[in-house]
C-alpha cells in the first residue's frame, strides 16, 4: 500500500464507511495478528488482544500524523501492546522459562516423526527465535506478506528482512535436527 | 559445489529464489551428498512447518465483528446493504420499465420518450452514445423503451450511489 492509499484509507476510516473498514480490516488483520501471535505465542488471548489493538487504532486514527507509513505505525501499536501483554502477565504469574520447557516426549524413539509432530517441533521451536526473526517469519508465513511489505511494515531494509528470515529457518532447521 | 556453499545456499534454493543456474549446480550436489540432502529435507520440513502457520489465522470477518460489538456499532443486514446499492437502483428501474411496457400505450410511450430525451441530455455522453445505438438498432415501442431505461438505469444509479454515500457519511457513527 503506498503513502497515497494510506492517506485514502485514513479518511475512509475517519468518515467511518463500512466498505472501508472491510478493506482495511481484511489487509491489516493478518498484520496484527500475526505480530500478536509472534510476541506472546499460542495463546487463548490472542484474539482479546487483536481486538484490543484494532480498538486503539481506530481511536487513535484521527491523531496519526503520516509522520511514518500506516503499517509500520500499526505495527508499533501492536508490538507495544502484545509486549505489555507478556509484561503485565509475567509479574502477576511468572511462568515457566523455555529453556527449562521438557523435551517432546515419544512414545517410541525409534519410529519416525509424523508430519504433525515435526510441525509441532518447528512451532514451538519459534519461541527460542529472536522477537525480529519470530515477527519477520510469522508476517511472511501467516501473513503472507511479501519480503517488500514486511520490510515497510517493520521499518526495516528488505536485505534484513531477508536476513532475518533466512536465520530464522537456519535455527529451525538446527532445533528440528537436535530433536529428531 | 562444496558443502559450504550449498549450505549458504540452501534456504534460497527452497524457497525457490536462486537463478536456474544456480539451482541446478544444488539440485546436482544434493543428489549427490548425503550431508546436504539430509539438510536439504529439513529445510523442506521446515519450510512445510511454517507455511501451515496460515491455517492458524481466524477470518478477518471475527475481527471485525468482535470490533464492532466492542464500539456498539450495528452492523448493516443483508436488506439494508442491498437496498442502498447502486445495483438494486438500476434493478428496480429495469423492473418498473419493463412493468411499463407490460402495461404502455401510445401516451405513455410519448411520455416515456420525453422523459428520455431530457435525462439523456443530463446523462453523460456515453448514455447518449448507447441510447442513440439502441434507437437505431430497434423500432418501435420496444426501442422508445429501452432507451428509456438505459438512460434511467446511469442516471438513478449515480444519483443513488452519491445519495447513499452521503446518507452514510452523516449517519454512521462509533
Amino acid at each position: 500500500m503506498n503513502h497515497l492509499e494510506d492517506k485514502e484509507f485514513i479518511e475512509a476510516l475517519i468518515l467511518q464507511d463500512e466498505d472501508a473498514f472491510n478493506r482495511f480490516f481484511k489487509y491489516y488483520q493478518p498484520l496484527v495478528y500475526s505480530i500478536v501471535h509472534a510476541i506472546v505465542g499460542q495463546s487463548s488471548e490472542i484474539e482479546d488482544l487483536v481486538q484490543e489493538v484494532f480498538l486503539k487504532v481506530l481511536k487513535g486514527i484521527v491523531h496519526f500524523r503520516g509522520e511514518s507509513r500506516l503499517s509500520t505505525w500499526i505495527y508499533s501499536i501492536a508490538r507495544n501492546h502484545a509486549l505489555n501483554h507478556i509484561s503485565k502477565k509475567s509479574n502477576r504469574n511468572p511462568t515457566v522459562d523455555i529453556e527449562d520447557e521438557p523435551p517432546i516426549e515419544r512414545n517410541d524413539p525409534e519410529k519416525e516423526l509424523s508430519a504433525a509432530e515435526r510441525a509441532g517441533i518447528v512451532k514451538r521451536s519459534m519461541k527460542k527465535l529472536r522477537e525480529e526473526y519470530r515477527v519477520a517469519l510469522e508476517l511472511k508465513f501467516m501473513g503472507e506478506f511479501s519480503y517488500e511489505e514486511i520490510a515497510e511494515i517493520m521499518n526495516l531494509p528488505v536485505g534484513t528482512v531477508k536476513t532475518y528470515i533466512h536465520r530464522g529457518k537456519e535455527e529451525l532447521k538446527e532445533s528440528l535436527r537436535k530433536n529428531l | 559445489m562444496k558443502c559450504e556453499e550449498a549450505e549458504k545456499k540452501m534456504v534460497e534454493f527452497v524457497e525457490g529464489e536462486l537463478p536456474a543456474k544456480e539451482s541446478k549446480l544444488i539440485a546436482e550436489h544434493i543428489s549427490k551428498c548425503k550431508k546436504c540432502r539430509e539438510s536439504y529435507t529439513l529445510h523442506l520440513e521446515v519450510e512445510r512447518s511454517l507455511k501451515s502457520l496460515r491455517a492458524e489465522l481466524p477470518s478477518y470477518g471475527k475481527t471485525i465483528s468482535d470490533v464492532y460489538r466492542a464500539l456498539g456499532i450495528k452492523r448493516k443486514g443483508i436488506m439494508q446493504r442491498l437496498i442502498q446499492s447502486p445495483v438494486f437502483a438500476a434493478l428496480s428501474i429495469v423492473v418498473i420499465g419493463f412493468v411499463a411496457i407490460f402495461f404502455s400505450d401510445a401516451d405513455i410511450a410519448r411520455f416515456s420518450m420525453g422523459c428520455a430525451d431530457r435525462i439523456v441530455l443530463i446523462s453523460d455522453s456515453f448514455a447518449k452514445a448507447a441510447s442513440a445505438t439502441i434507437i437505431d438498432l430497434f423500432g418501435g415501442k420496444v426501442r422508445t423503451l429501452l432507451a428509456v431505461n438505459i438512460s434511467l438505469i446511469i442516471f438513478f444509479s449515480f444519483i443513488w450511489s452519491r445519495a447513499v454515500l452521503n446518507f452514510q457519511r452523516h449517519t454512521n457513527g462509533f
